[in-house]
């Protein structure tokens, strides 16, 4: 076996791995500070430099290919000698204004420089003193960059943004925007976690609280629905910032978006009419109202956001009182999509997991505008574009913002999926007859058409989403797409949603039984005495969720447990104010079906309960029996659900998955094109969620402003920008 | 030719202070001691420092030379590169100013040794190599009285494998680039100085590997080639719309090319580019001069071609085919040309063929061709080339040579062989290619030389060969054949080709044209100006240096546009301050097999390699032999170049 010896002793590699690689395998520290395991290796730093027998030079352990026999010494004097002059190199030119830089007390500059114990700089030089520039939520100070590369290649080969690129050369190099002079990227900061020293700052932390004064939590994603850990950190009571974990990475809303929680319009005790009261002249009016209804007379629409133990107590609520009448509300936007989704696969749960998707050689994006809808998914899919050489396909109204890596992007022209589906089958036409039949021409090479590709490919992912279900194109066109893929090369199909814990619902049964369109004519008949709506707020731009919440008001009592008093909420006759996911605890199921935990970050400020306690509170009052403690309500119907009985909800940390299975049923669909017609597409502002947009739950005012996002255009065609598909209208979507 | 006063160079110090100027020494790096008639004062580079003028400032030299690396030459991407050099240079300023003590002077010493040792790339390392040799051999000029009128300074970023590629491709750019997985970046750097980079990512004989130091180390050098045809394929096959530089303000002038081969495409790409309006007469069908009809379709398939060539006309470049270059009788001629266009290029190529010389080459025989390319072209324009379950004997050992075997071979004939007078070590075809027709079942015949064509009824039967042996090096430093007596036989065959070289067919030029011509029958130019005799004419590629590859064409078309614009900006082509660094650095070579900088750097993983069809599989057909690089098998390669980067610095007197 091939061996290298590393301080007069032997490690076994294999071959590609450098001698880093191997040192940090066997617990052998060599110092660095640009080299990150997800992104290429850069070798900027020079920090890991170590003496390789044979060479003369000192060779940086992070690009040196560990070679059978090598003879490494990591720590000798001339090592250090040399290290310690790269890092005087950096300090000589580095402004020692520790004592205000944000990034003190977990920079790794500074850290370094203790370790290394760095006394006084060999030379004298100006330092650089060049002014600090702010790209939107990111504050860039080039003064304090060390040029280390972490956040230009972590948002190029990590995020797809490409948002980040070095310009000029040598001393006069520097980091700056790829397209224009402020950042239009994702904003999920994954370059603001990479950085090792202050020039890379979150905006909204800047200059906020010192590190070592914040208390820090970690819980799951409270937006996204692939689990991603986030880490709060908190001052008296109060959210400070969010960080991503360890290696993982996270969403504009996760480390931005926090600041809802003290919104004006919070509910932070229940309502009635509009006017806030307490939790005894609720309990008083309810009872006069809801004690002794029947189970069919009360219905429950669930938003697609609470936790796992959230929607078993409601299930419990509703069963318990006899009422199979509650469903999710991705059902108003996805039921009929789901129901022929079922027929095909004989389950609403998506095929394959988050890694499959990573590990595919093949991708196929069918209108999902990743950034918008799900960036977790999106940092996946570059994860197989970059590592695992996969092709990435786009079927979309636009071309998205990291077209540089797809191989081809289709346009649904007038929002015609399915017909671009059709077009992404096709093969190379035949040539037409020449004189040389030996020669064909460019639109003539089948390596220019999918099906040469899809034929060599051994993994396939496809991902629909919104941007598909709102276009109206049939779903059996997408599902008969997977039939041309094949079951045998198709191993992960992903219907997305931009609600963190849509699969919970999924999973926990609301969806696939009573519908929201019944809901609508159930309402309208008056047969519903109880309407509970569990923080449902429908999309103002789809006409299903305006005509249902219009009909809310044909309930004989509308109660609402909301987050927020206005919304959906505003018309109903009583609010139950609610505890934020980041506010309680519990779990989230991911979109494939892993359960990973959510912890409490912040104390409530009001009188609220948490949804479970609500939905026990509710059946006390209708005469059921509902358990308020979310712990027991995950071990007696969440655990079960997952094949995990003896698990305590204390012990989830996202590696217990759901056990799927599913069928595969051919799907009998012919394309017929539809008349051309502009296509309406409304499209979630860049930072969705409703929360981190113009439309901020804080208001617009120049003390907010951080926690605002310009949205740029409220409506666009192809006629304004190149990158829209013919006869598609986007427009910002209303919520 | 230029005499130093002092310096040190390559472990050699130079040192005639205070002597009389004849007895000065000859400069051990060649070059002129004007640049664009400014006198020579200084030159610096990875292997030392020259000083050809005593009261020369040499510590403004140096400092200079280390600020311009710190700004410009390094890439700034690493510690040592980016600030080391940085402050290198800061302490050298601070020394000719004379604010220096013997501490610093070590100091400064200690700090350039610790790049030396620690850097990414070659160019802070090599810098300092000059700066240390300065302070520890001629540490007493450093207070010496010198004259400290300004010079003027002009640098070339360069590595051993640009200066080889005659396309001077930034080589360890592109291959960063791929490494840093930009691959639109990479290609628009090698679109920099090669717009068919496809072509040459697919046919190129790639002299940049021989001058790869990657080769030193690890006995094989990067895949430079087939790397750059990675991002190629990567916008090819990924759909992608080539992103070409902005083209300049029109310049309202005109020039005409003849010949769409690579040598005038390459020169209407750059002329596009610059703002002149171009049109080339092609006298073929076909875009592609030689790689459309004389490389076959295997090797560079031709739609492939066809699109290298669309994307150049995109550019607004027009290209009119079916017209020759000639006398009256032919379609256009230089008179023609002259008349419309404010500058003329030609660049029609080599395409006539050497005779064999022997009994029944010119008899009409059926089963004769006249020539190799002549056969590659019938094939390549899809005509019927007729040897369909034939015996085929093609003559020569040329790269033709080659493809005529390898083309019959996939033409159907039965039993196909190849004759050449030498053995295989003298055979100028690549070694890979010649692999390549071995595996698809050419028989090779080494040292056999065909004296006699026999036929019967006029049709070729065989053909008489006599065995050779190897005799004392000839001009061409090969060892010279010699028949060996009374060992002729017959090979018995039903056609057969000739092989054995190419020349241009220039025999329409008159007197009156008033342009000159070489004796090896190529159009005079004058070296690195490419302008013939009559300054509107210029011209490039096989009809000016004689047949050679595709990317010597391109390198030579790409500097015949730069002095086509000189010619029509100001009267007449020059070579710039910085072209005369560039092209005796070419001419040096950079590339020192001795090189001792950097030189021991660790092996590495294996030379990757693409995919490729097997011979039996590939033998019958006319599909691309050689797959791309995966990217992940681009990046693995891409991480075995060694950046040999490195800079020189000429200081130059004002006039």
């Amino acid at each position: 076996m091939a061996e290298i010896i590393i301080n007069n002793k032997p490690y076994s590699f294999s071959e590609g791995e450098s001698i880093l690689d191997v040192a940090n395998r066997n617990g052998i520290k060599i110092p660095t500070l640009c080299y990150l395991k997800d992104i290429t290796p850069t070798g900027a730093c020079r920090l890991c430099l170590v003496e390789v027998e044979g060479a003369d030079r000192l060779q940086a352990a992070c690009v040196t290919y560990a070679m059978d026999g090598m003879k490494i010494d990591t720590e000798n004097e001339r090592v250090w000698a040399n290290r310690k002059q790269m890092l005087d190199f950096i300090l000589i030119k580095h402004p020692l204004d520790c004592p205000v830089c944000d990034k003190a007390g977990e920079c790794e500059l500074q850290n370094t420089a203790y370790e290394f114990g760095m006394m006084e700089e060999i030379v004298t030089s100006d330092k650089p003193k060049d002014p600090v520039v702010k790209w939107n939520k990111i504050v860039y100070n080039q003064n304090l960059c060390v040029l280390c590369e972490k956040c230009i290649k972590s948002c190029h080969e990590m995020t797809g943004c490409s948002a980040l690129k070095m310009e000029d050369r040598g001393f006069f190099n520097h980091v700056t925007p790829s397209r224009g002079d402020t950042l239009k990227c994702d904003f999920c900061g994954t370059c603001i976690d990479r950085c090792p020293v202050g020039a890379l700052l979150d905006a909204q932390f800047h200059h906020a609280a010192r590190v070592w004064d914040l208390e820090n939590t970690v819980t799951s994603s409270v937006f996204s629905p692939c689990g991603e850990q986030v880490e709060y950190g908190t001052m008296n009571g109060q959210i400070m910032r969010a960080t991503a974990v360890g290696s993982g990475q996270i969403s504009s809303s996760d480390r931005f978006a926090y600041k809802y929680l003290d919104a004006d319009s919070r509910a932070l005790n229940p309502a009635i009419n509009g006017t806030d009261t307490n939790w005894d002249e609720v309990t008083a009016l309810l009872k006069g109202k809801i004690a002794g209804l029947k189970g069919s007379e009360v219905a429950l629409i669930a938003s697609a956001s609470l936790t796992n133990e959230a929607y078993a107590a409601y299930k419990k609520l509703m069963t318990s009182i006899g009422s199979s009448n509650y469903v999710s509300e991705t059902d108003l936007y996805y039921g009929d999509f789901y129901k022929k989704y079922a027929e095909k696969f004989g389950t609403m749960e998506n095929i394959g997991t988050l890694d499959d998707v990573a590990d595919s050689d093949m991708i196929f994006v069918i209108g999902a505008d990743l950034r918008r809808e799900c960036v977790g998914v999106k940092h996946k899919v570059m994860n197989a574009v970059i590592k695992n050489d996969a092709l990435l396909y786009t079927v979309g109204t636009r071309k998205y913002e990291y077209d540089s890596f797809v191989a081809k992007s289709f346009m649904a022209e007038y929002g015609d999926f399915a017909g671009a589906l059709e077009i992404v089958k096709q093969d190379a036409p035949a040539p037409k007859p020449s004189s040389n039949p030996k020669v064909i021409e460019v639109e003539n090479d089948p390596e220019r058409y999918i099906p040469a590709h899809l034929a060599k490919a051994k993994k396939v992912t496809v991902i629909v989403g919104n941007e598909y279900m709102q276009s109206g194109s049939p779903a059996e066109a997408v599902l008969a797409f997977c039939d041309f893929i094949g079951q045998d090369k198709l191993k992960s199909v992903i219907v997305l949603n931009d609600q963190v814990n849509y699969m919970g619902a999924i999973v926990a049964g609301f969806m696939g039984g009573y519908t929201a369109k019944q809901l609508e004519s159930d309402l309208n008949a008056g047969k519903i005495k109880l309407l509970i709506s569990a923080g449902f707020n429908g999309v103002k731009s789809c006409p299903h969720a305006k005509s249902l919440e219009a009909a809310f008001s044909k309930a004989g009592t509308f109660v609402a447990v909301d987050l927020f008093k206005d919304g959906s909420a505003k018309n109903a006759q009583v609010v139950l104010g609610v505890k934020d996911s980041l506010e309680t605890v519990g779990t989230f199921t991911t979109l494939d079906g892993r359960l990973v935990p959510v912890n409490r970050v912040v104390m409530a400020k009001g009188t609220q309960k948490t949804h479970v306690q609500t939905a026990a509170y509710l059946g006390e009052i209708i005469g059921s029996d509902v358990n308020s403690c979310a712990y027991e309500t995950f071990k007696s119907e969440v655990a079960p659900i997952f094949g995990a009985q003896d698990m305590e909800m204390g012990e989830v940390d996202g590696h217990i998955a759901k056990v799927k299975t599913n069928r595969w049923e051919k799907t009998a669909y012919a394309y017929a094109k539809p008349a051309e017609k502009e296509c309406i597409m409304p499209i979630n502002p860049r930072y969705h969620t409703n929360i981190m947009t113009a439309k901020s739950y804080l208001p617009a005012t120049e003390e907010h402003r951080e926690f605002h996002f310009p949205v740029v255009a409220e409506k666009v065609t192809c006629a304004e920008c190149a990158d829209i598909a013919k006869g598609v209208l986007c427009v910002t979507k209303e919520f | 030719m230029a005499q130093v006063c002092y310096g040190y160079y390559k472990d050699t110090k130079i040192d005639n202070r205070g002597k009389d100027r004849s007895e000065w020494t000859e400069s051990p790096f060649k070059t002129p001691d004007e640049y664009r008639d400014k006198p020579l004062k200084v030159f610096i580079d990875w292997d030392g420092f020259l000083v050809f003028d005593e009261s020369a400032d040499i510590l403004a030299a140096l400092a200079n030379y280390m600020l311009e690396i710190s700004g410009h030459g390094c890439c700034g991407r690493c510690f040592p590169g980016r600030v080391g050099t940085r402050l290198l240079a800061e302490q050298l300023m601070k020394m000719r100013a004379g604010a220096c003590e013997n501490s610093d002077i070590e100091k400064t010493v200690e700090m350039a040794e610790s790049i030396f040792n620690s850097a990414k790339c070659t160019v802070a390392p090599t810098s300092t190599i000059p700066v240390r040799l300065f302070l520890t051999h001629f540490k007493d000029q450093i207070t010496k009285q010198v004259n400290k009128d300004g010079m003027e300074f002009y640098r070339k970023v360069t590595a051993p494998c640009t200066a080889g590629c005659p396309a001077n491709v930034q080589i360890p750019e592109f291959i960063e680039q791929i490494k840093d997985h930009r691959y639109m970046e990479a290609l628009a750097t090698i679109r920099e100085t090669m717009p068919l980079p496809g072509v040459c990512g697919r046919v190129c004989p790639h002299p940049c590997e021989a001058n790869c130091r990657r080769g030193l180390v690890d006995d094989t050098p990067v895949s430079i080639m087939v790397l750059k045809r990675a991002p190629w394929d990567f916008e090819y096959y990924n759909n992608k719309t080539p992103k070409l530089p902005e083209k300049a303000a029109d310049k309202g002038k005109k020039v005409g090319i003849v010949g769409a081969g690579p040598a005038g495409l390459t020169a209407a790409y750059y002329l596009a580019l610059m703002g002149y309006s171009v049109k080339i007469y092609e006298w073929m069908q076909e875009p592609g001069g030689m790689v459309a009809l004389g490389i076959p379709d295997y090797r560079q398939p031709r739609h492939l071609l066809r699109r290298e060539v669309d994307i150049i006309q995109s550019l607004g470049v027009e290209i009119e085919y079916g017209k020759k270059l000639g006398d009256e009788k032919d379609d256009i001629t230089i008179e023609y040309m002259k008349k419309n266009y404010d500058a003329v290029l030609v660049t029609i190529g080599a395409w006539k063929s050497r005779d064999m010389g022997i009994e029944g080459e010119k008899e009409g025989y059926d089963g004769v061709f006249a020539s190799g390319i002549g056969f590659l072209r019938e094939q390549a324009e899809g005509k019927d080339t007729g040897v369909k379950g034939k015996k085929v004997v093609v003559v020569g050992g040329g790269n033709t040579a080659i493809d005529c075997v390898r083309v019959a071979m996939r033409e159907g004939s039965t039993d196909v062989n190849l004759v050449y007078r030498r053995s295989r070590a003298e055979m100028p075809a690549e070694p890979w290619e010649i692999d390549d027709a071995m595996e698809e079942g050419v028989n090779f015949h080494f040292l056999w030389n065909p004296t006699r064509i026999i036929a019967e009824n006029g049709k070729v039967v065989g053909v008489e060969v006599v065995e050779m042996v190897l005799g004392e090096p000839d001009e061409s430093g090969r060892r010279k054949p010699e028949p060996k007596a009374g060992s002729e036989k017959i090979l018995p065959c039903d056609v057969i080709i000739p092989a054995i070289g190419q020349f241009s067919d220039l025999s329409f030029l008159t007197e009156k044209d008033g342009i000159a011509v070489t004796k090896w029958n190529t159009f005079k130019v004058r070296d690195d100006l490419y302008d013939t005799t009559d300054p509107k004419v210029f011209s490039a590629g096989d009809c000016e240096w004689g047949p050679m590859t595709v990317v010597k064409a391109i390198g030579a078309a790409r500097w015949s546009a730069i002095m086509i614009d000189r010619f029509l900006e100001s009267g007449a082509p020059y070579l710039t301050e910085q072209e005369t660094l560039e092209v005796s650095l070419y001419k040096n070579k950079v590339f020192d097999k001795a090189e001792k900088v950097c030189e021991l750097e660790t092996p590495t993983i294996h030379r990757t390699h693409q995919a490729k069809m097997s011979g039996e599989d590939r033998r019958n057909n006319y599909e691309e032999v050689e797959r791309s690089f995966t990217l992940q098998q681009a990046y693995d390669e891409a991480t075995r170049c060694l950046r040999c980067v490195r800079m020189a610095m000429v200081g130059l007197g004002t006039k």
